[in-house]
């Protein structure tokens, strides 16, 4: 069991995963993302309520879910990290918070841009806004305490401290609709119940968080085999990797 | 297929086109920039590494 998860583990194996996945990943990223757009922006009908505004939920919603994923994802890399030293998982933990950072940044502009024309204005302090807000400085601290300590050991070390602490603010931002009555609606697909959409508005918004999900995978999946080539690159593995044809 | 019956009709959102069409411009430009920048990233990285292994072996080799 153990020597599964060490080798598992392994810079080499990890690369040779990823080489392996990539293509796969990118592939179902695109076919995802031309029938989420198109079922989204063209099929789907309008809203009886919020006309044609409302097609931005199949972008903003799955980015809501992505900004907290990635989260879970880089808390979970940190613990193995801290628990296993395994290198991998820093790794993880490093590529994730600029992605995550990315969705949660996009959340946020696209919110504010479904808010305008259906709440009259593109900011509040609400309480679901707020925490995501917080979620967005968050990443971007983790990310900037990484880059600004020189020794790499300590910078793991510090960041995910950091990240741990920030993973108090996940549950905040998913339960603050229910726990705050302010102006956010609550959940609608994330609950334990029948999600309450219909079915040609909950197919697009699905593909669209498979897109950004195998998005993520695939970035995920780069930036990790950029970050082991280069803190491997004296290693035999890397050396006889390059040598050999392309 | 769809309640858009002309292009026009299409491009202008039901008069929504001005918070439509940028909340989908910034999130595939985001993600686009994102992808790129990631994939090039790596790519230059293995040709370094590439090179600099070619310049040692060709130096070690000089010298023997």
């Amino acid at each position: 069991m153990w020597s599964f998860v060490y080798k598992a583990g392994s810079p080499k194996t990890c690369y040779r995963f990823a080489v392996l996945l990539e293509p796969w990943l990118l592939a179902l990223m695109l076919i995802a993302f031309a029938y989420g757009l198109f079922a989204g922006l063209v099929s789907a009908p309008v809203d009886y309520q919020q006309g044609d505004a409302y097609r931005i939920i199949f972008i903003h919603v799955p980015a809501a879910v992505m900004s907290l994923m990635v989260y879970t994802v880089m808390t979970s890399a940190v613990i193995m990290h801290f628990v296993w030293k395994i290198k991998v998982a820093d790794i993880i933990a490093k590529v994730s918070a600029p992605v995550g950072a990315a969705f949660t940044l996009l959340t946020l502009v696209t919110g504010s841009l479904w808010g305008r024309p259906t709440w009259g204005t593109f900011w509040i302090w609400d309480a679901r806004l707020t925490s995501e807000l917080i979620l967005l400085f968050m990443y971007c601290g983790i990310m900037g305490i990484r880059s600004a300590i020189p020794d790499s050991v300590l910078a793991a070390r510090a960041s995910g401290l950091l990240v741990l602490l920030g993973a108090v603010n996940l549950p905040i931002v998913h339960y603050s609709v229910n726990w705050w009555h302010t102006l956010h609606q609550g959940a609608t697909i994330l609950k334990f119940a029948k999600p309450s959409i219909a079915p040609s508005m909950l197919y697009p918004l699905l593909a669209m968080l498979m897109a950004y999900l195998f998005y993520y995978m695939w970035v995920l999946l780069l930036n990790t085999r950029y970050e082991l080539l280069l803190r491997e690159r004296q290693t035999r593995w890397v050396k006889t990797l390059l040598s050999g044809g392309d | 297929m769809g309640h858009f019956t002309t292009w026009h009709n299409f491009l202008s959102m039901g008069g929504y086109a001005m918070y439509v069409w940028p909340a989908y411009g910034v999130v595939m430009f985001v993600l686009l920039l994102g992808g790129l920048s990631s994939v090039r990233r790596l790519r230059h990285a293995l040709r370094d590494i590439k090179r600099f292994n070619e310049i040692k072996r060709r130096q070690h080799a000089d010298k023997t």
